[in-house]
């Protein structure tokens, strides 16, 4: 919308700022917007993936 | 006064507030989510204010074209702050309505306040094609440049926020007053309330200054 | 669910208040809203007057626009100096600071530009 802005390309301005509300609109809408990841799989994340460095890391040298 | 928890939560031993102590844990996401909205306004604002500076450095410049006391109707400008202001205050009476649940309330609160923001939009289109119609359009002078982009970034804003309103006004139709649309509701509020605050400077500096010069 | 209720947070979010009577809010509200009408007025009609000391003009309406500010702060947007609002007074004090640099500096600059340097028509005219 900016770069029809600039340019007075009106029907790509009025075109993004419809797209734009349409975006905001069906973000505003949903129901589930965030997932919890508990500690312990993070925790577990981690350790595979430290021990799989470890193991380039010994191999390496 | 409660003990430290870890050793980590008073590293210098400030002391302060002893319910620090005991609130462990990030706070809580109203918090969170109004906070970080009243910084994203503060940035607003000092947008705003380079928009002001560029006015009161240009105010001068009228090459030769008519001047703020010539062009500026203070009875126009009168009415639009009677309307922001008491959209304002119905915007007010809707969070109270959201807090305690109570939807017809917040749904007539939100009607009134969209109704007074658009009052306010119309009386300053009227104001900005009168002003291109006699000639003292944005392109006839640096003064006139500076206060089109002024008051026209205000516009823009209350435009957005009307946009918004109606946007929250539906959320609550369909979704009733879930946590997250609360949430929503407080940041409109406060977008709402500074849109007034900043109205507030620009009628006293542009128009009542302006009228005076 | 109501954190709106919760009396045991440190901090509170702006435009939260920590009082949940409906009757008080209402009451706040209406008292801000009083105050900023008495406010607008009294700049429209100093801008307007010639009961006053001409020169004192600008400086009465900045005073009541500031003022007015202060009122919507406190009572719309109840941002107060609790020790639960800290936060948010010190983002505002903050944003305020830069407020005043932006629009100072420019004037400050601008006008030692004007009293320092040619007229720009005269600079233009030499680089013909």
């Amino acid at each position: 919308m900016g770069f029809a802005l600039i340019w007075h390309i009106w029907w790509m301005v009025a075109a993004g700022a419809i797209g734009a509300f349409a975006t905001f609109v069906v973000f505003a809408w949903r129901d589930h917007d965030e997932y919890v990841i508990p500690a312990a799989e993070v925790a577990r994340i981690d350790q595979v993936n430290r021990a799989e460095r470890r193991a380039l890391m010994s191999g390496a040298v | 006064m409660a003990t430290v928890v870890t050793a980590h939560a008073d590293p210098h031993h400030l002391g302060g507030l002893g319910a620090a102590a005991e609130h462990a844990g990030p706070a809580s996401k109203r918090i969170v989510t109004g906070y970080g909205f009243w910084i994203f306004l503060l940035s607003d604002i000092v947008m705003f204010s380079c928009f002001f500076a560029s006015y009161a450095v240009l105010s001068g410049q009228t090459a030769g074209g008519p001047k703020a006391s010539e062009l500026f109707d203070l009875r126009s400008v009168a009415a639009e702050t009677g309307c922001l202001l008491l959209s304002s205050f119905t915007c007010g009476l809707a969070t109270i309505a959201a807090d305690v649940r109570e939807k017809t309330l917040y749904q007539l609160a939100m009607a009134l306040t969209c109704a007074l923001g658009l009052a306010f939009l119309s009386l300053e289109a009227r104001e900005f094609a009168s002003l291109v119609a006699r000639g003292a359009g944005p392109t006839r002078s640096a003064f006139l440049t500076a206060f089109f982009s002024l008051v026209g970034c205000h516009g823009l804003h209350v435009s957005a926020g009307a946009l918004w309103l109606l946007t929250m006004m539906a959320q609550v139709t369909a979704k009733g007053f879930r946590a997250d649309i609360q949430r929503r509701i407080m940041c409109f509020a406060l977008f709402w309330h500074a849109l007034d605050i900043i109205w507030v400077a620009l009628f006293s500096v542009v128009y009542l200054l302006g009228a005076g010069q | 669910m109501s954190d709106l209720l919760e009396h045991h947070t440190i901090d509170v979010a702006p435009g939260d208040e920590g009082e949940i009577q409906v009757r008080t809010r209402i009451l706040g509200y209406v008292v801000g809203l009083g105050l900023a009408i008495v406010l607008t007025v009294t700049s429209f009609f100093i801008a307007g007057t010639d009961l006053v000391w001409q020169p004192s003009i600008p400086v009465a309406i900045v005073v009541l626009a500031i003022a007015q500010m202060g009122v919507h702060l406190v009572f719309f947007l109840h941002i107060t100096t609790g020790p639960d609002n800290t936060n948010n007074v010190m983002a505002l004090a903050f944003g305020v600071l830069i407020v005043f640099l932006v629009i100072g500096g420019s004037l400050w600059i601008m006008a030692n530009l004007n009293q320092n340097m040619m007229p720009m028509d005269q600079i233009m005219q030499m680089q013909r």
